[in-house]
């Protein structure tokens, strides 16, 4: 079954440029989906496109059976979002942030224990339930909101540069995280320039340029050889095209 | 759903330095603001009490035929929530047995910086510093969210955007609201804390409820406008410059811009010209019936064969008593027809003023309209009785006014002219029978105020333009922000 499912998906802006050409893909639950690519390829419209901020110019985007631009509230319950620089309310302290948007996901009434839970599971000390967010640095930030998309525990999680600005432990402890929520059985479609990380956690990578996906390879087909030169040959065998 | 996002918008406000800063502004200007128009108030009343009092010592009894009786108008109670037109009305109005009533300003400005600048009564802080608060609390909800990248997280989620819209204004409304209505908790205490008025009074609750009501529907519609701004701008600087360009031509340029549009498109003349008009037509008529009196004379004078040189030569013969007699006889009607003939010539120049006058002024108020603040304003100016209409409201009590001297104590003289070849006319008087000149008195002007009801009639078009603002904005940020870009 496919969780996320783009098809033909075309989106060309007002000013005439075309940032998806007829892109088709899918991911499936239990499968983490990496989109690498230049900026301006088209790896944020897509899910811009799937989270129903524009809408497409062709071609459909649908989460769990649910088309994006037609049905968007029902296509966003399945679905959770984490951005290249999560910004939370900053006067807000942790907790607040988790029970609001919990709440915003239908999920009323949480204990303190479970809490307590999601920021262990991220690996937030507890401590930092009382802070406040202005206080937090951007790895924490990045943390909670993976915390967030976990007390919502949808099926499909969209990830948008995730691991952009963070330190090498904390971006090791995201992988990590990652891990989990596939075995979870989450369906993960994340953009990423990161390369190196692609590699480690991906079951399949998609390569887009100038809005096109240029190619798809599966874990197989990179597992013992370098990401980077297969990324380099389809960019240039994309640019010979 | 809906309670979320309220309560988010809550803590977010409360949280926020604006509100502690607008809760302290609040709370200083609004008590303060009704605590000086209360002195204000009180002074006045003093004042009424004091003229009236000694007015009515020393000229108010023993009237002869030709009194100038003076009504006086005491301050409406009211006018401590809008001072209005209050200074600029006239204090008294002045009878005359020719028909015609004068108003009277006291030339003298007990405190010219007051006027110069305005009184921070409770009108001014509501439709300024509140107005701005709502607007100063509200820019940037849309678009500092935006900007911060908390919009897009929400909007990642399953939520109607009208929803989010919704909590955005209901939330700053109730956020709005705190501050505000413990400031005016507080200026009703200092109020009631008055001998000369009861907040409690059958008088003063209804219209309080009445002025309460209106408020609250102005601040939604203030909020609203603010959300709109934010909706309609994409970062926090341009919503801030939308911010005061709004305001600017809300609460500033467009009630001040509006009368001069209108005396510029439909100009008239000043008052002075109709006043020296009035008079020129007076003396004209005036010597017109003169003549008339003349010619009366002569003729009685010529019938019983006696001439103006022999009349006036004492002791009288029977032939000039009876030409006397029938003088006296016929000169009242032309006397009567004088005196109405003067007074509907100047009552024909006042409605023609009064009409042109309230052609310029319903167009200066219908332009001002498009904004809520002179809305507002029309209102509870209005509600105090210090509105636009009040002067007309003054004619009208000045008017039934000299009515009421006139039946008390015009009537109740007979006077005569003569004009028997002296240059001024020669007047007698005498009073008609039970008549006692020395208990007559000079009747006090009972003034009537707009009342609730006849304020609420008028104002029954700025009542709905105020929730048409409400919808309007709620429409336009509802319709932007369904199409915003959160990226």
């Amino acid at each position: 079954m496919k969780m996320i499912e783009i098809e033909e998906l075309t989106k060309r802006y007002e000013d005439g440029v075309l940032a998806l050409d007829h892109v088709s893909y899918s991911v499936e639950p239990g499968e983490i989906f990496c989109l690498l690519g230049a900026n301006g390829a088209g790896k944020t419209t897509t899910i811009n496109i799937l989270l129903d901020f524009i809408p497409p110019t062709s071609g459909s985007a649908s989460i769990n059976g649910h088309d994006c631009n037609k049905f968007p509230l029902k296509a966003k319950r399945y679905v959770s979002y984490v951005s290249e620089n999560v910004q939370l309310y900053g006067m807000f302290t942790a907790r607040q942030n988790l029970a609001f948007f919990a709440e915003l996901a239908g999920k009323k009434g949480l204990k303190k224990k479970d809490y307590d839970n999601v920021m262990r599971t991220v690996g937030l000390p507890e401590k930092a339930l009382s802070m406040r967010l202005k206080h937090f640095s951007k790895g924490m930030r990045q943390k909670l909101g993976i915390a967030i998309a976990l007390l919502k525990d949808p099926p499909a999680i969209l990830m948008d540069e995730p691991t952009s600005g963070l330190d090498p432990t904390s971006a090791q402890e995201f992988l990590a995280q990652l891990q989990r929520l596939r075995e979870r059985g989450k369906a993960i479609l994340m953009t990423t320039h990161d390369i190196f990380r692609a590699k480690i956690i991906a079951d399949r990578v998609g390569i887009m340029k100038q809005g096109r996906l240029v190619a798809i390879r599966e874990r197989q087909d990179f597992k013992h050889a370098d990401l980077e030169d297969i990324y380099m040959h389809e960019m240039e065998a994309a640019e010979t095209v | 759903m809906l309670g979320t996002l309220v309560r988010k918008e809550i803590t977010e406000t409360i949280l926020d330095m604006r509100f502690w800063v607008v809760t302290v502004l609040f709370l200083i200007l609004i008590p303060l603001g009704m605590y000086v128009s209360r002195k204000d108030y009180e002074r006045r009343l003093a004042n009424y009490q004091q003229e009236h009092q000694m007015y009515r010592q020393h000229y108010g009894k023993d009237v002869g035929p030709d009194v100038e009786a003076q009504g006086f108008r005491p301050p409406s109670m009211l006018s401590i929530f809008a001072l209005g037109l209050d200074p600029f009305m006239p204090d008294k109005a002045i009878t005359s047995r020719s028909g015609l009533v004068r108003a009277a300003k006291e030339p003298g400005i007990n405190n010219p910086e007051s006027l110069l600048f305005g009184k921070a009564d409770y009108l001014f802080n509501v439709s300024f510093i509140v107005s701005l608060a709502a607007l100063i609390f509200t820019f940037n909800r849309i678009s500092g969210e935006r900007e911060r990248g908390t919009l897009r997280l929400m909007i990642s989620g399953s939520i109607r955007r009208g929803e989010i819209l919704l909590a955005k204004i209901v939330g700053n409304y109730i956020v709005l609201l705190v501050p505000f209505v413990i400031a005016f908790l507080a200026a009703l205490i200092i109020l009631n804390t008055s001998s000369a008025i009861s907040v409690w009074s059958s008088g003063l609750w209804f219209a309080l409820l009445v002025i309460i009501l209106i408020t609250l529907l102005f601040i939604l519609a203030m909020v609203s406008l603010g959300i709109c701004v934010s909706a309609l701008t994409h970062g926090s600087m341009a919503s801030i410059m939308m911010l005061f360009l709004v305001w600017i031509m809300g609460v500033l340029g467009i009630p001040k811009i509006s009368p001069m549009i209108a005396e510029a498109v439909y100009p008239i003349e000043s008052r002075n010209v109709v006043d020296l008009a009035a008079r020129i037509a007076r003396e004209d008529i005036e010597g017109e019936f003169n003549k008339k009196r003349e010619e009366l004379f002569e003729k009685c004078c010529t019938e019983f064969g006696t001439t103006w040189e022999d009349i006036a030569v004492e002791p009288r013969t029977d032939a000039e008593k009876q030409a006397y007699a029938k003088y006296d006889r016929e000169v009242l009607a032309l006397d009567s027809e004088c005196q109405k003939r003067v007074a509907n010539a100047i009552r024909k120049l006042e409605q023609d003023y009064r009409n042109r006058r309230n052609i310029q002024a319903s167009l200066a108020v219908n332009l001002s309209r498009i904004s809520p603040v002179s809305c507002y304003t029309y209102l509870i100016s209005g509600l105090a009785g210090t509105g636009p209409a009040e002067p007309d409201k003054f004619t009208e009590n000045a008017e039934r006014y000299q009515e009421q001297v006139k039946a008390a104590i015009y009537d109740n003289w007979v006077v005569k002219t003569y004009r028997m070849g002296e240059p001024r006319p020669n007047i007698r008087v005498r009073q008609t029978e039970g008549f006692d000149q020395s208990k007559a008195s000079v009747p006090d002007m009972r003034y009537e105020y707009t009342t609730i009801g006849e304020a609420l009639r008028a104002g029954w078009i700025d009542i709905l333009l105020l929730f048409v603002f409400n919808i309007l904005f709620f429409a336009v940020a509802f319709w932007r922000f369904n199409k915003y870009d959160v990226r």
